[in-house]
């Protein structure tokens, strides 16, 4: 089974999208961070949840009232699992343990109630009614709790003396006639609190056989608080409901990372949108610098990860086959502890990746491989790596600078970058900031991606130098060794 | 004294260890239970207290006795040491030094062990909590030394003095007048910044804020800032004797307000409080704190009495408040009193 570390579902941009996905309670923040993928075997399982996740995101503004209370009853609901693993262990309950599992028993009863306007028959929690009679013997239907003289006769005569002692103790005249009472009471109080504590241990016997009850309800409760986490955050969001399914491609339509933009929208700018479609076997993509290639790797990267774990993609469509693993290596990723150099790293971390590829698809992103070598070798260990996947039922998508043109078989992208723009007319005071100007030049940037036939590119960069500032004396010396 | 009854809420504070505290907590809840059965009691504790033993000086120590029906907010690992039969209400999401604070109703007379919340906020979400179970009921906080600033919060205030305090009786007399002085400030009818700076300058109408280390720096900052023109000073924290000293410092302290938080944050002592006067300047304090009456102990923790006959005739003849005694409230007089 595949799964991604701490670190690298931050670098991912998934721990941030995880984080949206805010469910109210611990039991369902424990399923949240147990989401795994499908895989090919639950294929029919994925796009149920797919689809069950996609129809009560467009329910859920309809039931905003039911949906906020119960989010409450969420967040009200104290994690009591390890309590109920302990009657197990023959633990004897405490007067606020008993406290605990009744309060737990009346919010279960809430979100029964409530979840059943959403979620109909779906998610039912099991109606553990001879518990609450056990826990209220009185038939109040509070939700307090304490060790009812109904419990045991013997503890009502208890109480009943300790009730004439303190009567008495109120009246006393005395300081001494008063400590003579109270050396009374507090044999009947030691009385009473043995006695409560047979009392409590008949109680937890006969509490035990439901724990495995409560538990599963624990688990309902979970799985349901996750759901509708994330069924509100597929609502909030601009998400669709992707095409799972064999020997399709994996293709994004205006498709966008959630952190990206909302760290965009921050600095009150339009994010372009990412088209892109990839065909089994190597796709190359290349362009200028500070052209959104990485982010376009990760936004492609993170929505295929998401459709994988049953989490509606950020796009306006999204396709994708089930995959059997999912590998982005970008920048940084040599061991530092094994004293490795980029490019040590990026070749130990590729084998190991290529030698655990099954069967079935598998999804690898590379961001600029190779770079850290001689741009000769680079450029022959990426294409290399585009002609070896060309062949494989894999997915391979790679971004890089190197001059691919003559590699065959492969599909070509290209971000049009500032092809479009005449950067002279957008020069400004030499004495501006240079974050701005940085700033303004991602602003003109255009991120759109269009096929390309793999002629080489040149000329972004030196344009880019230019702007920021490189004298005219040496783009002029840069421009003539182009040529 | 019936009017503490008439209160929503009721914090009780000592002038040191031994000072009766929880010696007059257990005779107002008698009190109640004889003269106002229906009125529910709610009893906590900012801080710990209500031990067999003083955890500080070690002496035995009064345990609280609640009747049954009182609402009791306490930890959770306090509720073994409470021999009351415990209805419990609430575990509440307050966390004290002692675990979780719960909240349950006495089915019985008995005694508790109250370990509250530590936090002046986390004091305010359990006082809702209590009202919404009992809307009626007297909220009762017994305040650790320590923290007595929050009884600006409760409706009044009973302080306690005593013997424990000072042998001398004319010490206990001026300590116990200066310590009531400054609790009982008069809120200031001045309207103060809300933004969150530690210290500001009142000219005309404007505040500016004084930038600098509380503990530190900002003495010197704020008395190198004092102008002629200067009306006010308003200090967010305690008000010490050191930050005085540098306040001096500047000639042009002087016919001027100093504000601060509550009457508990000026911590500075008789000599201090003098030279202030000379120089005009008026305490003021944000948050009142309503001292309804003055509580004297004439017993020693060693176990004896103090004749205190003539303090009580002085502090009676000058305060406004009412004064009582311990052993007046304990002997046979208290019908008279309560």
């Amino acid at each position: 089974m595949m799964y991604f570390s701490q670190k690298e579902k931050e670098k991912l941009g998934l721990k941030y999208v995880m984080d949206e996905i805010r469910t109210g309670s611990a039991y369902g923040r424990a399923v949240r961070n147990a989401v795994a993928f499908y895989g090919k075997e639950k294929e029919k399982e994925l796009i149920r949840e797919l689809e069950r996740t996609k129809k009560l995101s467009e329910i859920l503004p309809s039931f905003k009232a039911e949906y906020d209370h119960l989010f409450m009853i969420f967040e009200e609901i104290r994690d009591i699992r390890n309590l109920i693993q302990s009657l197990e262990q023959g633990k004897v309950l405490s007067e606020l343990d008993l406290y605990e599992i009744k309060f737990f028993l009346a919010r279960m009863d809430d979100i029964q109630k409530e979840k059943k306007k959403i979620l109909g028959e779906e998610y039912n929690l099991i109606p553990l009614e001879e518990l609450r009679e056990i826990l209220d013997p009185q038939g109040t239907g509070l939700c307090t709790f304490y060790v009812y003289d109904e419990y045991d006769e013997n503890l009502k005569n208890i109480r009943k003396k300790k009730r004439e002692i303190e009567m008495r103790i109120r009246r006393a005249e005395t300081e001494k006639e008063k400590e003579v009472l109270l050396m009374e009471r507090r044999s009947v109080t030691l009385l009473e609190e043995e006695t409560e504590y047979l009392v409590r241990k008949v109680l937890t016997s006969r509490i035990r056989p439901f724990g495995e009850r409560i538990l599963q309800n624990m688990d309902t409760l979970g799985r349901m608080d996750y759901l509708l986490a994330k069924a509100k955050l597929a609502g909030d969001y601009e998400t669709c409901l992707p095409e799972v399914g064999k020997s399709r491609p994996i293709s994004m339509v205006n498709g966008y990372h959630p952190y990206f933009e909302s760290m965009i929208r921050e600095r009150e700018r339009n994010f372009s949108r990412i088209s892109i479609c990839l065909e089994k076997g190597s796709t190359l993509l290349t362009g200028a610098n500070m052209g959104g290639k990485s982010i376009t790797l990760k936004t492609v990267f993170l929505n295929t990860v998401l459709v994988q774990m049953g989490i509606l993609p950020f796009a306006e469509k999204m396709v994708t086959p089930v995959l059997a693993r999912m590998d982005l290596l970008s920048e940084d990723e040599e061991n530092p502890d094994r004293g490795l150099s980029t490019f040590g790293g990026e070749v130990l971390k590729i084998r190991e990746i290529m030698s655990s590829m099954s069967e079935s698809p598998s999804l690898l992103v590379l961001d600029e491989p190779a770079r850290g070598t001689n741009p000769v070798e680079g450029t022959a260990i990426a294409g290399g790596l585009l002609k070896y996947f060309s062949e494989k039922e894999h997915f391979l998508l790679m971004a890089s600078h190197y001059d691919l043109k003559d590699i065959e078989g492969i599909k070509r992208y290209q971000v049009r970058g500032l092809k479009d723009v005449d950067l002279n007319s957008q020069t400004r005071n030499t004495d501006e900031d240079r974050y701005a100007k940085v700033r303004s030049l991602s602003d003109l940037m255009d991120y759109t991606l269009e096929t390309w036939d793999g002629t080489r590119m040149t000329g972004d960069a030196v344009r880019i130098g230019e702007y920021l500032g490189f004298s005219k004396e040496l783009t002029t010396e840069i421009r003539k060794l182009l040529e | 004294m019936e009017r503490l009854f008439s209160l929503r809420s009721l914090s009780i504070i000592g002038m040191g260890k031994n000072t009766g505290k929880t010696s007059f907590l257990n005779l107002l809840l008698k009190e109640a239970g004889r003269r106002h059965p229906e009125k529910v009691m709610a009893v906590t504790s900012i801080g710990r207290d209500g031990e067999e033993r003083d955890l500080v000086t070690g002496t035995e120590k009064p345990r609280i006795y609640v009747l049954e029906g009182t609402l009791v907010a306490t930890s959770e690992e306090l509720m073994n040491k409470c021999d009351v039969t415990k209805e419990i209400i609430e575990i509440t999401g307050i966390r004290s030094s002692l675990g979780r604070v719960v909240i349950f109703r006495a089915l019985s007379d008995g005694f508790v062990e109250i370990a509250g919340p530590s936090r002046g906020s986390d004091l305010a979400h359990i006082e809702k909590k209590v009202k919404s179970i009992e809307k009626n009921c007297l909220f009762i906080v017994d305040g650790a030394l320590s923290r007595m600033s929050f009884s600006s919060k409760t409706d009044g205030a009973v302080l306690c003095t005593g013997a424990s305090i000072s042998h001398s009786q004319q010490q206990i007399y001026e300590k116990t007048k200066h310590a009531l002085s400054l609790l009982m400030l008069r809120e200031t009818d001045q309207e103060l910044p809300e933004a969150k700076g530690r210290a500001y300058l009142k000219t005309g109408e404007e505040w500016t804020e004084v930038k600098g280390d509380i503990a530190l720096s900002i003495g010197s900052e704020i008395s190198r800032q004092i102008k002629e023109s200067t009306s006010a000073v308003y200090i967010k924290g305690a008000v010490t004797d050191r930050l005085i000293r540098d306040f001096l410092s500047s000639r042009d302290f002087r016919n001027l307000a100093l504000i601060a938080g509550d009457g508990t944050q000026y911590l500075m002592s008789i000599e201090t409080l003098e030279k202030l006067n000379v120089r005009g300047i008026r305490l003021e304090a944000e948050n009142e704190i309503q001292v309804k009456m003055l509580m004297v102990n004439p017993f020693d923790p060693n176990g004896g009495e103090t004749d205190l006959k003539d303090l009580m005739l002085k502090l009676r003849s000058e305060l406004e408040i009412p004064v009582y005694s311990l052993a007046e409230l304990k002997g046979e007089k208290r019908n008279d009193v309560f």
